[in-house]
């Protein structure tokens, strides 16, 4: 642990350089996979079409070996930021897809009647009731795909597109532990925090309702949410499963 | 844009394919070990761990936080800290493989556990089954399709990761891309990609179908009517 | 399937995966074999460093050692920092090493005089239980190398014409070069020489790919790149000799020269005498270039210098 205190004192300039790269390349790609994304899923639930690719894109998602969208974008997007984000934002929009189409065909039909009844126009339905039910697990997506993305920019390391990943890689390189477990460290303390940062906006987004019928006989929300949020595995662990290809 | 120069050749050299057929084998082979190691164990101490936890309510907290954020942390951060530890060996890569499997299957078994009706189990304690007998006849036959719902992922996952595992020397499909990577040339890694993708969906489907075999009425997911 | 069943599937999977691994080659590390009648009970176990040249030449060695009978294991590295200490604990016996560079990693300073280095790098092995055996005529020193267009742009010819321009440009170079004293460190100090930014490339086509995009302006190159001839890149001239004459030395363990027999010293010695550094500059580019596999490229090359 001392090593590690003395490499980043030592190594200061660097360790802020690469970590607001590693920030704004996943910031960035974050927000455009939810770009892409969440209006199209929104759409999609709301009437009920694409369920079979929605359901499934996160399925295939998982399946993508992370390290290869990077390697196979680099002829096209040479090595720079670009290619990265690239592959980023293919790894962060099965979640958000998935989760969001999910969350918003969950939302009970008989509420989605009773509004209609009272006469909402269909993107009023949408936008009073359906995404306010919804958004705990489109949250949980979002959480899912930001880990995604905070963990995969690691390896733009391997692309010299910077990132805390180049701790790593250079410390492997050397043999230089004090570098590998900065890196690491930094890198696992992001993560970390984004997931703990989304997890409590997801709680926040759940209606007081939900949350009080949750807690009866669930075991208890860790870090993780635990299956509170939803039974983990369901028949295809897809709703809040946790993505990880990097 | 960039413009490919060095060493590219044409994105697929078939003939380069063709003469290394041995390695495909080979990488492939080791690919599906790692696999099977990590998924394995990981299920077994998985299995462990949730059969306390349903005992011991109060351990699901502590659990589930390590195993969460074993599973946040990016694989390329805990190989390259456990090979300061335990050098870049075989063991290193597991260590790692095995705990990403956790978070999945606690909370699979653990949420198919819990998914038992009660009257269900207190028929079967009416019975006259054994409390070990209700584990074994009751709670985990009818917990399995959420448990190899869990399986899938798991594996899923694991097949992604072990591709990375080729940064520490690990001999697996991965090993195709970072030898392409470095040589920049896209054969390899075109390879090493579409054989790890084709393993995933190939382990994906074959676990669903043992899910489905195993309880074909769990196919709707609950609560997605209209 | 019922549970008892299941249960002894996963078992009987388990069983088998690690049967299979035990085997081992799960990690990166090929076994060559020996050939037949006058095989030899001795094992060689040769480190290489992770980029062409050495997979070649590691590759060319091997075959001869094989051909006279000893069977041979490979082990990969990722750079010198990795494989010279794993070398002097004794985890391989022997390594092709680069002379000037490993005299100067070992502490030393090389003159511009091989045959002193070779002297020097011998007294720096002893306590560490390593010798060298005989140079070969091949040379493979650092280079420094930029575009046509970069080179003429700056006005830059010499290392010492790069100080200038330096903190306008970026530089390429693997990692494991950012400190050490015959790479970015030496530059600093001995020409003066601070770049915008050091971005680590692997060895190998990568960096050049970014050479060539502008991605970086000046790339460390090693003299025997192939690649240099082929895109007409301009090698910065050494004019302060920053950097070593880098002869390719095998440096094998004492203990292991012992037991390995007289046949060993001389088939090692009877291969480095044949690589000049034209021929591994062919070599390489084979590799780099047009993506021909290094062991193939050794074997033809060891068959036509009667090696195999």
């Amino acid at each position: 642990m001392g090593g590690v205190l003395r490499f980043i004192a030592d190594n200061r300039g660097d360790v802020l350089q690469r970590l607001l790269e590693h920030v704004e390349i996943s910031a960035i790609s974050l927000a455009i996979a939810l770009l892409l994304a969440l209006p199209l899923a929104l759409w999609l639930g709301h009437n009920g079409k694409g369920g079979f690719v929605a359901i499934n894109a996160s399925n295939v998602g998982r399946a993508l070996p992370s390290l290869a969208l990077i390697a196979l974008a680099v002829p096209w997007g040479g090595l720079k930021p670009p290619t990265v984000i690239f592959a980023l934002v293919l790894l962060g929009i099965p979640p958000i897809l998935t989760n969001t189409f999910v969350g918003v065909r969950q939302v009970d039909p008989e509420v989605v009647e009773a509004a209609r009844g009272m006469g909402m126009r269909s993107s009023q339905v949408l936008g009073k009731v359906e995404l306010p039910l919804a958004a705990p697990v489109i949250m949980a997506g979002i959480r899912t795909a930001s880990v995604q993305i905070i963990a995969t920019a690691t390896l733009g390391a391997l692309v010299a597109t910077g990132g805390l990943g180049t701790f790593i890689t250079d410390g492997l390189a050397v043999s230089d532990t004090a570098s590998i477990l900065t890196g690491a460290l930094l890198v696992a303390v992001l993560a970390v925090l984004a997931d703990a940062g989304f997890g409590l906006l997801e709680r926040a987004t759940t209606p007081t309702g939900v949350k009080l019928e949750r807690g009866r006989g669930a075991p208890g929300t860790g870090p993780a949410g635990g299956p509170a949020t939803a039974p983990a595995g369901g028949p295809a662990g897809i709703e809040t499963e946790k993505e990880r290809t990097a | 844009m960039a413009v490919a120069v060095v060493g590219q050749g044409p994105l697929v050299d078939w003939s380069w394919i063709g003469g290394h057929t041995d390695d495909i084998v080979a990488r492939l082979l080791h690919h599906v070990i790692f696999t099977l190691i990590a998924v394995g164990l990981g299920f077994v101490i998985s299995l462990a761990l949730s059969l306390l936890v349903v005992r011991w309510r109060w351990l699901y907290g502590v659990v589930a936080s390590i195993a969460g954020i074993l599973y946040t942390i990016p694989s390329l951060a805990l190989f390259a800290v456990l090979v300061t530890i335990t050098g870049p060996t075989v063991t290193t890569a597991e260590i790692a493989l095995v705990g990403y499997t956790l978070l999945i299957l606690i909370r699979n078994i653990v949420a198919g556990l819990d998914g038992v009706p009660r009257d269900v189990r207190e028929a079967a304690v009416g019975m006259g089954f054994s409390p070990r007998q209700v584990l074994f006849k009751v709670d985990f036959p009818l917990a399995l399709p959420v448990i190899v719902a869990g399986l899938r992922v798991a594996t899923v996952t694991t097949i992604g990761l072990v591709t990375v595992s080729a940064l520490i020397g690990m001999d697996n499909l991965g090993t195709f891309i970072t030898d392409g990577l470095s040589r920049f040339f896209m054969t390899p890694v075109l390879l090493g990609a579409v054989l790890s993708i084709a393993l995933a969906v190939l382990a994906d489907v074959s676990l669903l179908g043992v899910q489905r075999l195993i309880a074909p009425w769990s196919r709707r997911p609950a609560g997605a009517a209209r | 399937m019922t549970l008892t069943r299941r249960w002894t599937t996963v078992a009987a999977l388990l069983a088998l995966s690690l049967a299979l691994a035990a085997c081992g080659g799960l990690s990166s590390s090929d076994n060559g074999s020996s050939s037949g009648s006058n095989s030899k009970n001795v094992t060689v176990r040769i480190g290489w460093v992770d980029f062409s040249e050495q997979a070649i030449l590691s590759q060319i060695y091997g075959q001869a050692l094989a051909k006279a009978g000893y069977k041979v294991e490979y082990q990969k590295y990722a750079s010198r920092e990795l494989a010279d200490p794993a070398l002097f604990s004794g985890k391989y016996d022997m390594l092709i090493e680069y002379a000037g560079s490993d005299l100067t990693f070992l502490g030393g300073k090389p003159t511009s005089d091989a045959q002193q280095v070779l002297t020097d790098l011998k007294a720096k092995l002893q306590p560490k239980g390593v010798t060298a055996l005989d140079q070969a005529p091949m040379s493979d020193q650092q280079a420094i190398t930029m575009t046509q267009q970069g080179s003429t742009k700056y006005s830059v010819k010499t290392l010492s014409e790069l100080a200038k321009p330096a903190p306008q440009l970026v530089f390429g170079a693997p990692p494991e070069c950012k400190d050490r004293q015959t790479c970015y460190k030496g530059m600093q100090d001995t020409y003066g020489i601070h770049f915008k930014s050091f971005k680590g490339l692997a060895q190998g086509s990568l960096k050049y790919q970014a050479l060539l995009n502008n991605q970086i302006q000046v790339a460390l190159s090693f003299s025997t790149d192939g690649i240099i001839a082929k895109q007409n890149l301009v090698t910065l001239q050494d004019d302060k000799g920053l950097f070593p004459p880098d002869h390719a030395v095998p440096v094998v363990r004492n203990d292991f020269l012992s037991k390995a027999g007289n046949d060993f010293q001389s088939t090692v010695n009877k291969v480095s005498a044949t690589i000049t550094t034209n021929d591994i500059t062919g070599l390489n580019a084979k590799v780099d270039i047009d993506n021909d596999d290094p062991d193939q490229v050794a074997k033809d090359f060891a068959s036509s210098k009667g090696l195999v």
